[in-house]
């Protein structure tokens, strides 16, 4: 079975500073992968294991994607192999149109879910056959929740969202490793607002998984060595169509200032001391 | 008021009549097309929508069950009727081909979905077809006849404010988003979302009190208004590859009313156990607080309904107190309780970003200072 897992790099949101004007500033904001598509990574490499297969991880961004400690990282999460689209450059092929020039480089370079999910595509089309695309509840900048379910209905394939289970669909285990690549449909579970949905999903599929789903795993030293050695494949990508939104603005909200009286010290000693300054709230 | 052409998709009763209803805040030109029968048509022609298309069920074509094998799970349920007479083995997804093209032939400017895992996916999938993006909505304005959005990114530490450029935009919004000014005690999540919003982007308010989730199925029968607009059958084909429901089960659902809280107490991984949280449980009863939580106590753990996460992705409060333990304070739980009035922390770890965003913190362990707390409160 071929799963290609769909992550995307974004800047470390904890380090992101709101400068006073409310504007951000990234300087300091590592790319990292987005804490929701480690759970795509992990759940196309528990399924592979299961039955037999490969996971690749599919990246769509920008200059970010050179940096080779960002690709490790990603490789060694349980990945086979990593292939990275790139846009040929930010400058010939711009996109999100911004209005206010003094916002940073980063707004520019940024695709909204069509687009991602249009290079996606095209990135696929170029990969060969595979079996299932798994995707995040969200990346971690937007979180617009959207490219996995706009990416199946490019590709013509079945789509669905909020998969918190998936399994392969056959009668028993032993059919498992006879069938070994031969997988041609897998149930999963869909966890809705209201509602836990049993479905059979005939393959190939695009599904977007939970946060729940799974528990990503943690990298050892083994793995991160062993990721250094994995194929990384880059793709450039073949034309990005035209945005659908223009971007007027990117501000904080004014933040309430915090008297930040931190106490220290033995449990009892603290919780007078607690009483004591928030007396009037706790009452 | 604009006369721009709005539609609205919806599968369930509620959503179709608050969708129309605070629709026709931003336009006179509101129309629906509704899954799930006569009830949910009825729902949005009863708040004024000017066409209501209404679905047809259709079964999931030619997927033989029995030539599949037996699936993991109990097949008891395939093509049973749902509350409706709906056949619930057609998703309303499966549709989106042919519901996108529906939507460009009445020539939709913008169409509206509910911010359900359905409609995001109906709206992902529609939008795809008419070859744009389908954004989640925070609030919304019609400006020179292009819809300008707001949306939470970078995990909440921003606003972005969006013009869509398309001719056939697709926005997804959260109950209570569209202009619905509802009372606080039933205010539902996502207006405290809009209400974070400066001023000026709040999108323009109106009553709608006819659509509170309780009085959309009993009183919408007795008051239709401006029910004049027409219903009309239609038959929307199916997806190629369509997913096949097996069985459908209801999910355990809170309801709880975090939003009108004036005491929350949220916890977080920092509980080791399920039955840890005794601890915050005795402490909220001492100080008349709601329990409330991180997103991984939820998905994670599944320790506690999904109504009570707080974030960027679930509720947003704003109590008189919030009380953080074993919580971090990353900035998307955070967005979700920095307009409390004061915030309490509790962290073993001293550089716990939760401390910088509180009023009082003790670094401390949980486990030791909770039941000093609480009987200290006595
Ligand atoms: C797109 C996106 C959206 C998200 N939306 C949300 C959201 O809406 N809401 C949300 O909450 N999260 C959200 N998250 C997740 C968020 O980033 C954090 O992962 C999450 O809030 C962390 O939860 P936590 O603080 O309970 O756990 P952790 O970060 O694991 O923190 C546990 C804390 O407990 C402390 N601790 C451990 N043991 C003890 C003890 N015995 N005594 C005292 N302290 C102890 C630790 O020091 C630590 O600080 C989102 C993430 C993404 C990527």
């Amino acid at each position: 079975m071929k799963i290609i897992a769909c992550c995307k790099a974004a800047p470390e949101e904890q380090d992101i500073v709101v400068r006073d004007d409310g504007s951000l500033d990234f300087s300091r904001a590592d790319y990292k992968f987005g804490s929701y598509d480690l759970n795509a990574i992990e759940a196309a490499r528990v399924l592979a294991d299961q039955v037999g297969g490969e996971v690749i991880g599919l990246s769509v961004g920008s200059s970010e994607l050179a940096n080779s400690k960002l690709r490790k990282d990603a490789l060694s999460r349980g990945l086979d192999e990593l292939v990275v689209v790139t846009r040929s450059s930010v400058g010939e092929d711009a996109n999100d149109s911004v209005s206010d020039l003094s916002m940073s480089d980063l707004s520019v370079s940024n695709l909204d879910s069509y687009q991602t999910a249009k290079l996606l595509a095209d990135a696929l089309e170029q990969m060969g056959d595979y079996d299932l695309v798994l995707c995040g509840a969200g990346s971690s900048d937007f979180y617009a929740q959207q490219v996995g379910n706009q990416l199946g209905a490019l590709l013509g394939i079945t789509s669905l969202s909020a998969i918190n289970s998936i399994k392969p669909d056959v009668e028993s285990d032993a059919e498992i490793s006879e069938a070994a690549t031969n997988i041609d449909s897998v149930i999963v579970q869909r966890l809705l607002e209201q509602e836990v949905q049993c479905v059979r999903v005939k393959l190939p599929a695009v599904l977007s998984v939970t946060s729940g789903i799974n528990v990503p795993r943690i990298a050892g030293m083994k793995d991160i060595l062993a990721a250094g050695k994995k194929p990384v494949k880059e793709l450039v990508a073949l034309g990005t169509p035209e945005t659908s939104t223009q971007t007027i603005s990117v501000k904080a909200p004014p933040a309430a200032s915090r008297k930040q009286e931190i106490i220290q010290g033995d449990a009892n000693e603290s919780v007078a001391r607690l009483l004591e300054l928030a007396s009037s709230v706790l009452r | 008021m604009s006369n721009y052409s709005i539609w609205v998709v919806a599968h369930e009763a509620d959503a179709a009549a608050e969708l129309v209803s605070g629709a026709l805040c931003l336009s006179s030109n509101v129309n629906a097309v509704t899954f799930g029968g006569e009830a949910v048509a009825k729902a949005a022609q009863a708040q004024g929508a000017l066409t209501v298309l209404s679905v047809n069920a259709i079964d999931t074509p030619a997927t033989d069950v029995s030539a599949m094998g037996t699936p993991a799970t109990d097949v008891s349920a395939v093509g049973t009727s749902g509350p409706d007479n709906t056949l619930k083995n057609c998703l309303p997804e499966n549709h989106s081909k042919a519901l996108a093209k529906l939507l460009q032939e009445r020539n939709s400017k913008l169409t509206i979905f509910s911010a359900t895992a359905t409609g995001r996916l109906m709206a992902g999938m529609v939008a795809s077809h008419l070859g744009t993006s389908a954004y989640n909505a925070a609030s919304i304005t019609i400006n020179d006849d292009t819809p300008v959005i707001t949306s939470m990114v970078y995990g909440g530490c921003a606003i972005a404010t969006r013009r869509l450029l398309s001719s056939q935009a697709v926005i997804t919004v959260g109950a209570g988003v569209l202009g619905a000014v509802l009372p606080e005690s039933q205010e539902p999540q996502a207006s405290a979302l809009s209400a974070a919003l400066p001023e000026s982007q709040e999108p323009q308010a109106s009553a709608l009190s006819s659509a509170l989730p309780e009085a959309a199925e009993s009183e919408l029968a007795l008051s239709e208004p401006q029910a004049s607009g027409s219903i009309e059958q239609i038959d929307l084909s199916v997806n190629d590859n369509a997913a096949v429901v097996l069985e459908v089960k209801p999910r355990k659902t809170e309801s709880v009313n975090l939003a009108a809280a004036k005491r929350v107490i949220g916890v977080g991984r920092g509980f080791a156990a399920k039955e840890d949280l005794e601890l915050a449980f005795n402490l909220a009863s001492k100080l008349d607080a709601e329990l409330a939580c991180s997103r991984p106590i939820t998905e994670s753990e599944n320790w506690m309904a999904r109504e009570r996460y707080i974030g960027v992705s679930g509720v947003v409060v704003k109590p008189e107190l919030y009380i953080a333990l074993g919580i971090s304070g990353q900035i998307q739980h955070m967005v979700g309780v920095n307009q409390a009035k004061t915030i309490i922390a509790i962290n073993k770890d001293k550089n716990a970003p939760v401390f910088k965003q509180a009023d009082y913190g003790i670094v401390g362990d949980i486990y030791e200072v909770l039941p000093v707390l609480t009987s200290a409160l006595s």
